[in-house]
């Protein structure tokens, strides 16, 4: 089926902190069957949810299927909302846990490998910069090298601009797990954001 | 100035994983502040933040082309849809079948049928009452449910002051019930009964709104499945 097609800028805090919607408000109203203000809901979380589900899953795909099924799960449950965190927490947390779960069904999860494997399946950057700048592509190449929780916590941390308590509560980790899958995750990609400063 | 002059390893340790988070400005003020006075000595800390910020801005300039929200709502209002229609339609084919169990029964039992003495019918109908049998002892000793009213009623009722009744998700202690209640100045009276409900005294001396809080504030609560003022009988 053909669509239109939009290009999304990036989500800075400011835009996020300041929406005019009051998620708390929608969220009871939706917990009383209203469709528009589901509706409301739905597209202000559609482009964050479809930004993180295809960072993180890898599979333009199922992104759809995964953003409608965690939105569903509002509009079937909004009372298991239970105020303890944030309600973009708990949406990205529904959001996160389905992906998972579809990444292990269809057994395509990435895997971690070492710089020197990274180093021999693209290249030396360093050798032909002017190569890998004509690659606008190379930051999503370089996020494949990392593991779903790894690029899970990059995507939240530095495009959603969620603190690391928030992200624990996220993955549903310890709060130094987060920290140590960012600290592993950055040094693979530290690699890629000195090409570019090069 | 090394780090490691003037600082533990481990502090400089903590404030190198912090850092990420103070680029996107989440840190709260005491983290923050730890991770200002740290970089102000720490070389090594300066050039990784430097470094973190160039990753940050790249990802933050990587913009998706993405199917628009609006169609993307359409199809799943279509499948909630779809959803409600299966469910109609899954209930009337349980009707139907309903229907034809009763008049299987009814037929079975017709007194024309019954009269006949016929040797098969009377043999499907002992067998029929010998595998009933142990839900029907079963049945037999469960404890009586005790009965409450409550305000879903469609008759208008009144709230009983100060009174709530509440059921749990599942067991709970008394201590923790205790814990729960503290809050909103509430005691148990009595309960649970045999379905698991409790009812509690609010100290609210008469106070509507304190008790519209009070319901309030379980309905918030994971672990309460009902909330409600008693009604008076």
């Amino acid at each position: 089926m053909l669509r239109l097609v939009q290009t999304q800028p990036p989500a800075t805090k400011a835009i996020l902190s300041n929406a005019d919607m009051d998620e708390s408000a929608l969220l009871t109203a939706i917990a009383e069957q209203n469709t528009a203000a589901f509706e409301m809901f739905y597209k202000i979380y559609y482009p964050r949810l479809y930004r993180f589900i295809l960072r993180m899953t890898q599979f333009p795909d199922v992104v759809e299927e995964l953003i409608q099924e965690t939105l569903l799960v509002i509009w079937d449950k909004p009372h298991s909302f239970n105020h303890t965190s944030k309600i973009s927490t708990w949406v990205f947390g529904i959001a996160y846990n389905k992906s998972l779960k579809m990444m292990s069904i269809s057994k395509q999860r990435s895997f971690d490998i070492d710089i020197d494997e990274l180093n021999d399946s693209l290249g030396d950057p360093l050798a032909n910069p002017a190569h890998y700048l004509e690659n606008a592509d190379w930051l999503s190449s370089a996020m494949t090298t990392l593991s779903a929780e790894q690029r899970a916590v990059i995507e939240l941390t530095f495009y959603h601009g969620f603190a690391y308590q928030e992200i624990a509560k996220i993955l549903n980790c310890p709060e130094n797990t987060v920290k140590t899958r960012m600290f592993h995750a950055r040094k693979k990609l530290q690699l890629f954001v000195d090409t570019e400063e090069n | 100035m090394h780090p490691l002059d003037s600082q533990s390893a481990a502090q400089h340790q903590h404030i190198k994983l912090l850092l990420p988070w103070y680029i996107n400005q989440s840190l709260d003020l005491q983290e923050q502040q730890q991770v200002e006075m740290h970089l102000q000595q720490c070389l090594l800390c300066s050039c990784e933040l430097a470094e973190l910020q160039s990753l940050a801005f790249l990802i933050k300039k990587s913009a998706e082309n993405q199917l628009t929200p609006t169609a993307s709502f359409a199809d799943l209002q279509a499948k909630i849809q779809n959803r409600k229609h299966a469910q109609q339609a899954a209930y009337q084919t349980n009707a139907v079948k309903r229907g034809k169990l009763m008049r299987w029964a009814t037929g079975f039992l017709n007194p024309t049928l019954r009269r006949s003495g016929n040797a098969h019918y009377w043999a499907v109908a002992a067998s029929i009452v010998v595998a009933l049998l142990p839900a029907i002892y079963f049945a037999w000793q469960l404890p009586a449910i005790n009965t409450f009213h409550t305000l879903a009623s469609n008759e208008a009722v009144l709230a009983t002051p100060n009174r709530l009744h509440v059921v749990f998700t599942q067991s709970i202690s008394d201590t923790d019930i205790d814990a729960l209640l503290l809050p909103i100045h509430a005691h148990r009276l009595d309960g649970p009964n045999s379905v698991g409900m409790y009812t509690l005294l609010v100290d609210n001396k008469d106070d509507s709104q304190t008790l519209d809080k009070a319901v309030s504030y379980l309905r918030n609560q994971s672990i309460v499945m009902l909330a409600e003022p008693t009604s008076q009988p």
